[in-house]
């Protein structure tokens, strides 16, 4: 573990400039830019508000305010695009970077780092414009909003947990990067993004309470919908979770390293 | 002091023959070996000075490039160790693994900062890359766009831009034109007078001569031979011819118990292994074998210049051909431009009629007029000169390399060709 973090802090430059890179080789490359960053969001968000809040006459059980679905949807798509951002990109991490890995000798611990750095700086950038608009339209929820941090930190960690563990398994079992598509798929729609939680069958909930971002999920709109302190007792099990996978993620990572240049 | 100690290396590939065989070995405490192992280097061990300059040689598959990867730390032995002093830049397969669609600056950036450049360093280093590169304002264009030789530019300058203590080159100079591939030696003697350690691996064993005061022939992923560079150049390369013969032997003695052949009728089964079938002729004479010999009859692949060489080619009638048939041979340099061409006809000598089943042995007597260089040998078999038909053609059948005497090598000879000249000087 030390050593993981002498070799982050010795290629720090590295990481750095590698996180700015990403960020221009993304949009250098197209006419609108960066804008598509919030594109990207915005039609999804648009898509959803229309087909839910507008055609299926969904509406928040205790909020009336005009834009309460969409703050809800909001709080919820964004930092779940966070989430499955880094999961997807995790995932191929190692085998994307395969042409490097097999001709150049450095930390290989960088390159995950990297991931969950410029996922975290494109969410701070989309996210910005969001708590722009709430306080545009006076919906800005206070000091309350710090409580966002603790919940950012574990889903960050659960992710990246869960994400290095991937990454080193696709490397040797090609079937993981497949399932991980499908697994994302089933997840979202298994988690109270964008159907309203507390409208659901007690039963339903109960199966939806399995799913360990369904506490994190419910924590951001507590704090955005519902101007609530979180239920962070409710986030014990993910915790939990996101530990575990920490641990094994980097288990993983420093006993099969050196055998995975062989496999690329 | 050592620069680089390679000792007892190890390395074997774990192949499962199923894929799940691998999950099963993960999942299941069982202590079952699933997996069988391909040994690629077996035992390697030698150890390189500081400010030596040591060649790779071996061919295609002796486990080179692994070697080279276990000491630059990209993969790890599976056991043994590897020992190295200060800074390694390293140029693996002709690459640094670049990433297509930055640019050829970017792409240095990223190079330069893996190598451990600092900010404030990083601007003379890109500067020196650019201008060492001379790949104009492509080096500000996609990496994609660049042909292979630009590539190998870049990468070149880079691993050498950087101040190293060990220098490690994977057939790095291959693809560079030759202006370029200049360029790269006199900066990589201008490393080895800065007392750097330089690896390298190449294929054009003059290279290896002029450049290596020692070197290292791996074979089977062992080492062979581990010395002087010119004595074990001259190993690997008679050694290739060696090879040959072990296997011709072989086949031979089952031919001349199946046919009674005359023992000088010899049959070589990998004669047309360069060769497409397509490109022989009607094969009512076919070549069985091809042979390069010295004064001693023994068959070689390496020579100096002013060598004497017989040179033989065996040839079977299979149909009943007329008289006035022609052999033909042309020598040519390795891409295969055509530098002598020495058909029998030009020399008088063409073939009398011939019956099914009987056999001729022709041979060249004559003395390399090459000083330096790598070359291969077309032959072919016409009826008559001007004919377009061809009985018999092989391409490429013999590979041979002819080296400098070491008096004109050590004035820095380049040249394929070397005559007496008068010279004078005028002092005005």
């Amino acid at each position: 573990m030390r050593e993981i973090l002498i070799a982050i802090l010795k290629y720090r430059g590295f990481i750095w400039s590698s996180v700015k890179r990403d960020f221009q080789s993304r949009y250098q490359m197209s006419i609108l830019g960066a804008a598509w960053l919030v594109l990207q969001p915005l039609a999804m968000i648009t898509v959803y508000t229309v087909i839910f809040s507008q055609l299926m006459q969904a509406r928040l059980p205790q909020s009336t305010g005009p834009f309460a679905y969409s703050i809800y949807l909001c709080s919820g798509i964004l930092t779940w695009g966070l989430f499955a951002e880094i999961l997807s990109r995790m995932q191929v991490v190692f085998i994307e970077n395969a042409n490097l890995l097999k001709k150049v000798t450095f930390p290989r611990i960088c390159l995950p780092v990297i991931i969950v750095l410029s996922c975290i700086l494109n969410f701070l950038i989309i996210f910005s414009l969001f708590l722009f608009f709430l306080a545009v339209t006076g919906n800005f929820p206070g000091v309350d909003f710090f409580y966002i941090i603790p919940i950012l930190i574990i889903q960050v960690l659960f992710a990246s947990g869960l994400g290095i563990t991937l990454g080193v398994l696709n490397v040797f079992f090609r079937d993981v990067g497949q399932f991980v598509t499908v697994l994302l798929q089933f997840w979202f729609w298994f988690t109270p993004v964008v159907y309203v939680y507390t409208t659901l069958p007690v039963w339903a909930q109960r199966w939806l309470n399995y799913n360990p971002m369904t506490a994190i999920i419910n924590g951001y709109h507590e704090v955005f919908v519902h101007n609530t302190v979180p239920d962070f007792f409710a986030m014990k099990w993910t915790v939990a979770i996101a530990v575990i996978f920490c641990v094994l993620g980097i288990y993983l990572f420093r006993k099969h390293a050196a055998d995975m240049v062989d496999e690329l | 002091m050592y620069s680089i100690k390679v000792e007892n290396v190890s390395k074997s590939y774990k192949q499962y023959p199923r894929k799940i065989d691998r999950l099963l070995e993960w999942v299941l405490p069982s202590k079952k070996k699933r997996f069988h192992e391909k040994h690629v280097l077996n035992n390697v061990s030698f150890e390189i000075e500081k400010g030596e300059a040591v060649g790779i040689i071996g061919v295609n598959g002796a486990g080179k490039s692994t070697l080279l990867k276990i000491i630059t730390g990209t993969t790890a032995a599976t056991s043994g160790q590897v020992k190295s002093q200060g800074r390694i830049a390293a140029l693996l397969e002709l690459g640094m693994g670049f990433h297509p669609d930055f640019t050829g600056r970017q792409n240095a950036v990223i190079a330069g900062q893996l190598l451990g450049i600092t900010e404030e360093d990083m601007d003379e280093v890109i500067r020196d890359v650019e201008n060492f590169a001379g790949i104009g304002e492509y080096f500000d264009s996609p990496v994609r766009t660049y042909s292979s030789g630009m590539q190998a530019r870049v990468a070149f300058s880079v691993a050498t831009a950087v101040k190293a203590d060990i220098l490690i080159v994977d057939e790095a100079l291959s693809v560079g034109d030759l202006a370029f591939q200049a360029k790269c030696m006199q900066r990589m003697n201008k490393m080895l007078e800065d007392n750097v350690t330089i690896l390298f691996v190449s294929h054009a064993l003059f290279q290896v001569r002029q450049f290596c005061s020692r070197a290292v022939y791996i074979a089977d992923g062992e080492v062979k031979a581990f010395g002087a560079a010119a004595k074990v150049c001259d190993l690997y390369q008679n050694s290739l011819v060696e090879n040959k013969i072990s296997i011709k032997e072989q086949e031979n003695t089952g031919l001349i118990v199946n046919h009674k052949l005359d023992p000088d009728i010899t049959v070589n089964p990998n004669l047309r292994q360069n060769s497409l079938q397509e490109n022989a002729g009607s094969l009512a004479l076919e070549f069985l074998d091809f042979k390069m010999l010295n004064a001693e009859g023994e068959e070689i692949a390496t020579l100096y210049a002013k060598d004497k060489v017989t040179v033989q080619a065996v040839i079977r009638c299979n149909r009943d051909v007329p008289a006035e048939a022609c052999v033909g041979m042309l020598i040519g340099d390795k891409n295969g431009f055509p530098v002598l061409s020495m058909n029998s006809n030009y020399y008088d000598t063409r073939l009398e009629s011939l019956k099914a089943g009987e056999h001729v042995i022709i041979s060249w007597d004559f003395v390399i007029p090459f000083y330096m260089g790598e070359y291969r040998i077309d032959i072919g078999i016409k009826p008559e000169p001007y004919s377009s038909d061809f009985y018999d053609r092989i391409f490429c059948v013999k590979v041979f390399t002819v080296n400098t005497p070491v008096e004109l090598l050590k004035e820095n000879f380049g040249g394929m060709l070397h005559i007496p000249a008068e010279m004078k000087i005028i002092k005005k």
